[in-house]
């Protein structure tokens, strides 16, 4: 009983973790339809920046407050200065998308290798955090009851951004009509930008949320890149509460199936993303109509 | 107001516009006839710059426009409303007017949304439903107030009476008048007829990519050999 509650914990902080990564991801490929392989690369960024912030100033939060900015700005610039204009010439199909950000997914591990070398590094739990809270019975870290609540406070966050303010209905405007928003006089394209820059920090802050518990390596991004475009296509395209509750299922088979089925670890994910696209090909909790 | 001068667009291989040229004055109604295919809804949307021309000239208020994206084609202060309606599915009534007047936020003519829920109430009764939940009449509606909504020096429409009940299509005969009358210029595509001569000061008629008949709507209406060649009325 101890070991299943402390896997329920574990599977909703690996959940929110996997959350915060494909929500990001769901608003860019999934809503506005632009394949991006290099969400992983954003990832590594926030990680090496949190790692670099952390190193200079001592501070964990500091370094969790500044390190999605550069993710942000490199997503922004990415999108509005080499995706949308692709797009514009006709280069924007999910081929010619694939190799280019399967690329910038590479490059970027070769870059942050080339500059850090290939070592782990991680930042230390903020002293705050560091110890346990008693819960149900069981003695818990308390850090990773701070990733749950950080996932729990974008999920809200944004589910309100999304639904309840003049932003998000031009989001959902330019999703729906995108030559009628700019008729409206929306410059959209700095709109998608944005939000793409807000995925790419999304992604950075799992990176920095991440650090203290797992290892920041080089290629932590591509590892990761895979799993987090299983919950955007289990949750279904362009559906922000689908992918918190297939980050929930992911998270929860993941750390389910490391406790009590260790041999099947390694592919019970995958398992879960094949009867699911047999069965409802457009994602659990997605429109009909639109299939990755 | 309005100028539009020697007008070519494409589609893909296909020569569209071939030389269009038209005006639209302060305070004026101008229809743009012509049957399917004449090219009249590329000639709209190549002046908000939806498709992009490939030569002439479009001059609104002394600035010219063509090769503007159109977010800055509507800034200018044109709304446009497309042929579909063009609205957003999953965007509230509320939400939509509320994106137009954001967008809107420089000019000094922009109106409230209350304003255009005085001019069609049956919106108001709707405004925290669903795009995709209204029917064609409510759609037009909202199309057309939050076209108006921005306070705009020239309205476009296409073919605002496609697909409505004759009743409806009277009703916004009515309001499309009460517009015109306060001065707010109007450029029309319509396939109705009637509807486009009782509210147009002056017609173009369009065949084939180009201006085949300019007159008044008087003079129109006395020119069979047009109407018969061009519209089959």
């Amino acid at each position: 009983m101890q070991l299943f509650l402390t896997q329920i914990l574990n599977g909703l902080q690996l959940s929110m973790l996997v959350f915060l990564l494909a929500v990001g991801l769901t608003l860019i490929f999934g809503l506005m339809n632009i394949l991006n392989l290099a969400h992983g690369a954003f990832f590594t960024l926030g990680a090496y920046c949190g790692v670099a912030i952390a190193a200079a100033t001592g501070s964990y939060w500091s370094a969790l407050v500044m390190g999605p900015v550069l993710p942000f700005v490199v997503g922004f610039a990415l999108q509005l200065l080499v995706l949308q204009p692709l797009a514009e010439r006709g280069r924007s199909t999910h081929l010619d998308l694939a190799l280019l950000t399967f690329g910038l997914l590479f490059a970027t591990a070769g870059a942050v290798e080339w500059l850090y070398g290939s070592a782990f590094h991680a930042i230390p739990t903020p002293a705050l955090l560091s110890g346990h809270v008693s819960l149900l019975g069981l003695s818990y870290p308390a850090y990773r009851l701070f990733i749950i609540g950080i996932g729990l406070a974008v999920a809200v966050g944004l589910n309100f951004i999304f639904d309840r303010t003049l932003i998000g209905a031009t989001l959902r405007a330019g999703v729906d009509d995108r030559a009628m928003v700019t008729a409206l006089g929306v410059n959209i394209n700095v709109l998608f930008a944005v939000v793409f820059g807000l995925g790419a920090a999304l992604a950075g802050l799992a990176g920095v949320v991440a650090a203290p518990l797992m290892s920041v390596y080089s290629q932590m991004g591509i590892a990761i890149v895979v799993e987090t475009f299983v919950v955007v296509v289990v949750g279904g395209l362009g559906n922000l509460k689908g992918s918190f509750y297939a980050s929930l299922i992911v998270g929860m088979t993941d750390a389910m199936s490391q406790a009590y089925l260790p041999e099947v670890e390694m592919f019970a994910v995958y398992a879960l993303l094949i009867g699911v696209m047999i069965v409802r090909p457009q994602g659990l909790f997605g429109r009909v109509g639109r299939v990755a | 107001m309005l100028e539009v001068k020697d007008l070519h667009a494409y589609y893909g291989d296909s020569h569209v516009l071939q030389g269009v040229s038209l005006e639209v004055g302060a305070s004026e109604c101008v229809a743009l006839l012509g049957r399917n295919g004449a090219g009249k809804s590329t000639t709209l949307k190549s002046i908000v710059g939806l498709i992009p021309s490939r030569r002439g000239k479009v001059v609104f208020k002394n600035r010219q426009l063509d090769r503007l994206p159109t977010h800055r084609v509507a800034r200018a202060g044109i709304a446009y409303v497309p042929e579909d309606r063009g609205i957003f599915p999953t965007v509230t009534v509320d939400e939509h007017l509320g994106i137009a007047l954001k967008a809107a936020r420089g000019r000094s003519s922009r109106r409230t949304a209350d304003y255009v829920y005085q001019l069609f109430p049956r919106l108001a009764e709707r405004r925290r439903n669903l795009g995709g939940q209204l029917s064609g009449g409510e759609q037009q509606m909202l199309a057309i107030g939050r076209a108006l909504v921005s306070g705009p020096d020239l309205l476009i429409l296409d073919e605002p009476s496609e697909g409505l009940a004759p009743v409806i299509i009277d009703s916004l005969a009515e309001v499309l008048n009460a517009i015109k009358s306060e001065g707010t210029p109007i450029l029309l595509v319509e396939q109705n007829y009637h509807l486009a001569t009782y509210l147009a000061h002056r017609v173009y008629v369009l065949s084939q990519g180009l201006i085949r008949f300019s007159g008044t709507t008087s003079a129109l209406i006395a020119d069979e050999t047009v109407r018969r060649t061009y519209l089959s009325v």
